[in-house]
């Protein structure tokens, strides 16, 4: 029977998982030391990225993140499917524009706040129309 | 029990998420060559601009109303469903694929039977995962649900979902005295005409008449609806899709083409996706037919429509083998002095890879190479972006190619053309 808090988790057979092979063959008489220690390669996907179907990547060009070591041109892995929590950065959508920002909670409020001095943080009042977009996990910066 | 899910004015959804400035804009996304509207935002549906509108014939009020137009991105439509399709999967183990907008969900039976909580919950991940709105239908058979996913969308005051629990206790049946009856599935425009003839206007008059009689005005389908709707489930599962018959691969040109060395570039292209269409099925073919037509609204122009089609004498998914008989079918069709339209391909006789045998006569036949080579491109493309690897013959200019030129980008398949926020 099913219950709401209960849901389906699918198996995912399309990825590939990588076996390593056991690349000593025993004919050669001296067994790897290693052979029993042998894991998984590691998956960048799965490390940067826990809920595939509501992870969404976006570029950034500006500089009002830099505190924050978000820089123009960088990669943003976002999140759709997470709570935001107080300290986050997230992608917000105020009054129609998309914004980068980090969210605080105070005493006084809910509040935008760059990490660049030359921008102000801005109070979310409730004139104005916002929501946010998702949570941003990752930068993903190339050197070359 | 059964839901429906059905995604609330998909294509112009899957453009706000990117472009929210446009989620209370008119827009409507317009088919290949910018030909005609197939999908429409709300608000573009209560300006009376009708689905499959020419979008030249409306231009006038397309602009007045401001109405924001886009070619349409089936990239980015069609991975956006895969993402809501995959999120149905958490909420059933059964999930059946309808359309690139819709699927049945086969329901366990809820512990509290509170339905409409589930509905709800569904709505609401979703729309946060992934931006799109949907509706949630729940009934005891395919037909109710997708009537229920009617009502929940046409009321607003329900919250997007809609449950038929018990269909004898017809008290949903209330909810369709505004409804028409062709948005009952199985009851289309002739259905009606036919009704109306015999004195049946109204959804509650249908339900009420005898089995027989429905059966001798609308034949063995029309029952089948009519016991849905009275909570009998008639309409299979599709549980394994039948191996597709045909396959079929065209596309209408942006501008008149004379040459047949143009059109030979389209039907090799076509030929080429036609195949990867069935090496992705496993299958091959054994027929491959091409057609060439002009412009049939040009009356001021001479008319012609060519076809022929060339058999295999071992069905083949080879792309160059194949083709090989399409330019050879091309060639014997084609007729200089004609402004070609349109030119398609059409694969036929489709069997398992694994049921093609090799006999006597095709003991030199390079199956396994050509398979292996065959395997080789087609992961390539996957890994690297289609047409990395194409084949000479579709030409690498290809002016006939229709036109995309609203175009959005395709945000969550490219790394080029992904979202930009200036922060």
């Amino acid at each position: 029977m099913l219950s709401l808090d209960m849901h389906y988790f699918q198996l995912q057979t399309s990825q590939k998982v990588l076996i390593p092979l056991a690349f000593n063959s025993v004919s050669a008489g001296f067994p790897s030391p290693a052979q029993d220690f042998l894991e998984n390669h590691l998956d960048l996907n799965e490390y940067l990225i826990e809920h595939p179907t509501a992870t969404f990547f976006v570029r950034v060009q500006g500089d009002s993140m830099q505190g924050d070591r978000i820089f123009d041109g960088d990669l943003l892995i976002v999140d759709r499917a997470l709570e935001p929590k107080d300290g986050d950065v997230i992608i917000a959508l105020l009054d129609g524009e998309f914004t980068v920002k980090r969210i605080n909670k105070n005493t006084t409020g809910f509040w935008l706040v760059p990490s660049n001095k030359h921008y102000r943080k801005i109070k979310i009042t409730s004139e104005m129309d916002f929501s946010i977009w998702g949570v941003v996990l990752h930068t993903i910066r190339s050197f070359r | 029990m059964i839901a429906l899910i059905d995604c609330n004015n998909f294509y112009a959804s899957c453009e706000r998420l990117f472009n929210p400035a446009l989620n209370d804009q008119p827009i409507a996304v317009l088919s290949s060559n910018d030909g005609c509207i197939i999908a429409r935002s709300q608000e573009v549906k209560k300006l009376g601009i009708p689905m499959g509108a020419p979008a030249y014939k409306w231009r006038t009020k397309l602009e007045l109303k401001n109405v924001h137009l886009f070619s349409a991105n089936f990239t980015l439509y069609g991975d956006m469903s895969r993402r809501v399709m995959q999120i149905m999967k958490q909420f059933s183990p059964d999930v059946e694929i309808y359309s690139i907008d819709e699927a049945f969900l086969h329901l366990e039976t809820l512990r509290d039977n509170d339905y409409y909580s589930l509905g709800k919950k569904i709505k609401t991940q979703v729309a946060q995962w992934t931006g799109v709105p949907l509706s949630v239908g729940i009934a005891p058979t395919k037909t109710l649900a997708k009537l229920a996913n009617k009502i929940a969308k046409k009321y607003e005051h329900l919250g997007g979902v809609f449950i038929i629990e018990d269909p004898k206790r017809q008290t949903w049946l209330d909810y369709t005295d505004r409804l028409e009856m062709t948005n009952v599935w199985g009851i289309g425009w002739r259905s009606v005409l036919t009704l109306r003839k015999h004195g049946i206007y109204t959804l509650k008059q249908f339900m009420n008449m005898d089995e027989q009689r429905v059966r001798n005005l609308m034949g063995v389908t029309g029952l089948r609806t009519h016991s849905e709707l009275h909570g009998t489930k008639c309409i299979l599962h599709e549980h394994t899709q039948q191996p597709h018959k045909t396959i079929i691969s065209s596309r209408t040109f942006s501008k008149p083409v004379t040459t047949l060395d143009e059109l030979r570039e389209s039907i090799s292209t076509f030929t080429a996706r036609a195949a990867e269409k069935l090496r992705k099925k496993q299958c091959a073919a054994s027929f491959v037919h091409v057609w060439l037509k002009t412009n049939k609204h040009r009356k001021d122009m001479p008319q012609y429509r060519g076809y022929d089609f060339m058999s295999l004498p071992l069905a083949s998914s080879y792309t160059p083998e194949l083709i090989a008989y399409a330019t050879k079918a091309l060639s014997r069709i084609f007729k200089p002095g004609y402004h070609y339209k349109k030119s398609a391909v059409m694969l036929t006789g489709i069997v398992p890879q694994n049921q093609v045998q090799l006999n006597l006569f095709h003991e030199n036949y390079p199956l396994a190479k050509r398979t292996q080579i065959m395997h080789t491109v087609d992961e390539l493309n996957k890994q690297l972006g289609s047409r990395t690897i194409t084949f000479g013959s579709m030409g690498t200019f290809q002016p006939w190619k229709p036109k995309q030129e609203l175009r959005s980008q395709r945000y969550t398949t490219s790394w080029d053309e992904l979202m930009t926020i200036k922060i």
